[in-house]
């Protein structure tokens, strides 16, 4: 009876705060590091990537890679810029409306950007003592085929990591280096 | 029925059966602009005339869907009719099943890629990281089969609309850009695609769309001159018969005065299957135009039959000089140089010729029978002492040298009958989707396809290293030799290489399989020709930039939005000296100037002929110089006139104004060849029914909203009126 009214308790809890992400995974202008595990269904073991991440002011995501190669991106509303080699690719994300999306989504849900966040994906939050967990599900069914979901995960009002999992068995898990972590309010 | 009308009428009846025998058994149309040019002269006007009409682009439709979330609907069902050959809406990302055929199947014989064991290993390693990057089913297909992402590459140069383009504007409008099967002036299939586009847009998006390009252009052009030709045809026609019964009083005026214009119709076309493999639209459609001039021969004969038909001889000499000063100068256009226009002249010429004679011998027979009319007996004047025309001409000429802007344009754009905003609609939207600038073309010259394909690989090399974008036919058909060496390269690849770079990035051997097995068909593929191409979206581009000439080859490299095209051509000249910058503006000024001219030259004999021909017929200098006069005065005075009204005068305002000539010469003629009081009443009576009649149907082709159509009634309604009034009324009433 009481793990049924701890249940429900946390079913009310999820409800109520589905509007609302706990914390803000990358501050504007402050870099955060973390080590990024990226699996394809051809890959035998997932490849580890180390880096570090940051959200400029106009809201551009920029992701340093640093092991086991060097690589920069730079993920705009509409474009992703590419830097590896020495040698700069600018893609535009014009062709690929769904692909925009979800680099939209993923920017705004580690940005703490809870209105871009609603539009894209519909957003659960489950909250057990202090750790908590926001799930982001696409809400158009084309966004739905380049990601199934978005987790993203943390203690009190620190953002731990965040699990994308992509159509045809990809998934990225991005795991933050601990400190960094903002609230919401506090933006 | 008389002997005389029972053999005239047969022989008749004979001819009109023989004539429509030739059309039914040898007409054969076209509608290639390159008829109405001259022989191309210089290598920039070979090339000019070669692409009118069906340059790269030409088979484009740019549609402009509304909002709807159906819009990928319409596009799948444009795609799977089999109207396009390709249809492009932005919105899709680039997956082997969107890559033409022949691209993937040779695309390590189109393209360089590193084949070393040390270049596999880079490819697969780099693929890891973008396949990382991007989480996209379509992008993985491609990088499994194509590591050294070679197709993207290609295409990126290839397809138009690749670049940075807006496929939806802020109303949420969609812009699609497909390409037809059916080339731009094959209006019966354009007509098929257009009902299919909108049938589709009515189905899917349950609204209209928007289209632009040549072929809907043509057919909007179609549809407006279908239109018009009806109403105004039809009103034309009411006008004439109003004018011709209110002046001659008897119905069967009206189909004595068609007789001899149809038997001209028929006669001229005739001509025209028997000396001409092919016979183009506009010729029919200004050759009709131009036999206008006919329908007075049979008003002359039935204005003087009114007092018995035997007066018709007495007209018989002025009318022979009024057609032949006519002949002469339709004789000119057969020399000028075009075979457009040389059909124009063989069709006026034949036609007026069996108009006239079908006037003098058909008509007497049926006009024997009408009674005599009571006719105007007042004294008639002496028009040779009026000089008005001296002052007409005089004044035409002061404002001639006074005039600042140029009186004739070789812009061959001048005659495109298609409307300014429609004009400026294309232009954005080629903007829009960066299709390659039509004006300007790079050209190289070579002894053999080889020769000019290496060139041309040669040449893209040096100019992309340059920073400029170029379209380059041997992007899809690279020389032989290039083919073989990248044949060689595929055939030194180890799978093993292979193999070693799976592991080495992580990846599961077997991974790329697919490249693989498309680097075992490469090895094998027969070299890449143009043929090749043909029946594919590419195929246009490859025959238009790529073809043998007077023994040798020449192909063609399109650059995109030339900003600077001087500098440019300077670079080139020290970069590239084997190449040269066309300006196809400059060329078709250039050919049209020259064009003109030799029209003109050939127009001024023709004048000249008909002078002599005037001197010998009226032995009178006095008569001579007003008839010369008169018709000079008349032609000067619409041709400024036309000038003030249009703002400019082109090749066809130049046919416009022979018209006039020969009108105001028939005019003239018949109004000063006097002889009694009741032949110049009679002659009066033609004249003022001629012009009444002309200036009334030219006077409603003035009014179209087509601009080609509505100069070319402007000015001739415009010289007839003035023709007229000079010819009558500037004589005063006792001839002062």
């Amino acid at each position: 009876m009481r793990k049924l009214l701890l249940l429900l308790g946390c079913a009310f809890l999820s409800s109520a705060l589905a509007d609302k992400l706990p914390a803000v995974a990358i501050q504007s202008g402050q870099p955060r590091e973390f080590v990024e595990y990226r699996m394809l269904p051809q890959l035998v073991v997932p490849q580890e990537l180390q880096g570090y991440a940051e959200v400029g002011s106009d809201g551009v995501l920029l992701k340093t890679i640093q092991a086991p190669y060097a690589e920069t991106v730079e993920i705009g509303p509409d474009y992703l810029k590419l830097t590896r080699g020495g040698r700069s690719r600018r893609l535009s994300l014009n062709k690929q409306p769904a692909l925009a999306d979800f680099y939209r989504g993923l920017t705004a849900l580690l940005a703490g950007d809870e209105e871009v966040v609603n539009e894209l994906f519909i957003v659960t939050r489950d909250d057990l003592a202090d750790v908590w967990r926001v799930r982001c599900e696409p809400r158009d069914e084309q966004l739905r085929g380049v990601v199934q979901k978005i987790v993203m995960s943390g203690r009190q009002r620190e953002v731990e990591e965040v699990l994308t999992m992509q159509s045809d068995d990809r998934w990225q898990r991005l795991v933050f280096a601990p400190g960094g972590s903002l609230d919401v309010e506090q933006r | 029925m008389s002997s005389a009308k029972r053999i005239s009428g047969s022989f008749w009846l004979v001819f009109a059966g023989l004539c429509v025998g030739l059309i039914i058994f040898r007409y054969e149309a076209t509608i290639e602009l390159g008829y109405f040019l001259p022989e191309p002269e210089t290598l920039d006007e070979q090339v000019l005339v070669r692409r009118l009409g069906q340059g790269a682009g030409s088979q484009l439709w740019f549609i402009v869907a509304p909002p709807s979330p159906q819009t990928q609907a319409f596009i799948s069902e444009l795609r799977e009719s089999g109207l396009f050959r390709s249809v492009y809406a932005g919105n899709e990302p680039l997956s082997v099943s969107s890559v033409p055929e022949t691209v993937w199947r040779y695309r390590y014989l189109l393209a360089d890629a590193d084949w070393s064991e040390s270049g596999v290993a880079e490819a697969v390693d780099q693929r890891l990281a973008d396949l990382l990057l991007l989480p996209d089913q379509s992008l993985s297909q491609i990088v499994f089969s194509d590591p050294f992402l070679v197709v993207p590459g290609l295409l990126e140069r290839l397809v138009v609309g690749s670049a940075e383009t807006a496929w939806q504007d802020d109303s949420g409008r969609k812009y699609l850009l497909a390409e037809t099967n059916a080339p731009a002036f094959d209006m019966e299939a354009q007509a098929e695609v257009q009902l299919f586009v909108h049938r589709a847009a009515e189905t899917k998006l349950s609204a209209g769309v928007a289209s632009f390009g040549a072929g809907p252009y043509g057919l909007r052009l179609q549809e407006r001159i279908r239109n018009e030709a009806q109403w105004r045809s039809l009103l034309a026609a009411l006008l004439v018969m109003l004018v011709l019964l209110t002046l001659y009083r008897r119905f069967s005026v009206l189909w004595l005065a068609a007789l001899p214009v149809l038997a001209g119709a028929v006669g001229g076309f005739a001509a025209l299957t028997l000396f001409f493999d092919k016979v183009h639209g506009i010729t029919l459609a200004f050759g009709f135009t131009l036999l206008g001039v006919a329908v007075d021969y049979p008003l002359h004969v039935i204005s003087h039959a009114r007092r018995g038909a035997g007066r018709v001889k007495n007209i018989r000499s002025v009318m022979f000089v009024s057609v032949a000063s006519t002949l002469i100068a339709f004789a000119a256009l057969v020399f000028s140089g075009s075979p457009g226009l040389a059909q124009l002249g063989v069709f006026s010429f034949c036609g007026i010729l069996v108009a006239l004679l079908c006037s003098l011998t058909l008509l007497p027979c049926f006009l024997a029978e009408e009674e005599q009319a009571v006719l105007d007996q007042r004294a008639v004047p002496s028009l040779l002492q009026n000089r008005y025309w001296i002052l007409l001409l005089c004044a035409g000429f002061a404002v001639l040298l006074a005039q600042s802007r140029p009186l004739w344009t070789d812009d061959l754009s001048s005659m495109t009958p298609l409307p300014e905003h429609e004009l400026q609609a294309d232009k954005e939207l080629r903007e829009r989707f960066a299709v390659p600038d039509m004006r300007y073309l790079l050209l190289a010259e070579g002894a053999t396809e080889q020769t000019v394909l290496f060139s041309a690989h040669r040449a893209s090399e040096v100019l992309r290293l340059a920073g400029f974008e170029v379209l380059s036919v041997s992007d899809l058909v690279p020389p032989e030799s290039i083919q073989n060496r990248r044949i060689e390269q595929v055939v030194a690849f180890s799978p093993e290489w292979l193999s070693t770079a799976e592991r080495s990035s992580g990846f599961r051997e077997g991974s790329f399989d697919a490249f693989a097995d498309a680097v075992s068909v490469s090895r094998n593929l027969p070299l890449l020709q143009s043929d090749d191409w043909q029946g594919t979206q590419f195929e246009a581009l490859v025959n238009e930039n790529l073809y043998s000439q007077d023994g040798g080859w020449r192909v063609g490299l399109l650059p995109f939005q030339l900003e600077n095209p001087q500098i440019f051509g300077r670079w080139l000249r020290e970069s590239l000296p084997d190449w040269r910058l066309i300006d196809l503006k400059e060329a078709s000024a250039s050919l049209v100037g020259r064009y003109r001219n030799a029209a003109k030259t050939a127009l001024l004999f023709a004048a000249i002929l008909v002078a002599v021909l005037l001197w010998w017929f009226t032995g009178s200098l006095r008569h001579w110089v007003w008839l010369v006069g008169t018709v000079s005065a008349a032609v000067l005075t619409s041709a400024l006139l036309s000038v003030w009204l249009l703002g400019t005068l082109s090749l066809l305002n130049m046919v416009a104004l022979i018209l006039v000539a020969g009108l105001g010469l028939d005019y003239a003629l018949f109004t000063s060849c006097a002889g009694d009081a009741e032949r110049t009443a009679d002659s009066r009576h033609a004249v003022l029914a001629s012009a009444l009649s002309t200036a009334a149907a030219f006077g409603l082709l003035g009014l179209s909203s087509v601009p080609v159509l509505a100069g070319i009634g402007t000015t001739v309604s415009i010289g007839v009126m003035i023709s007229y009034a000079l010819a009558r009324f500037t004589a005063g009433p006792d001839g002062a």
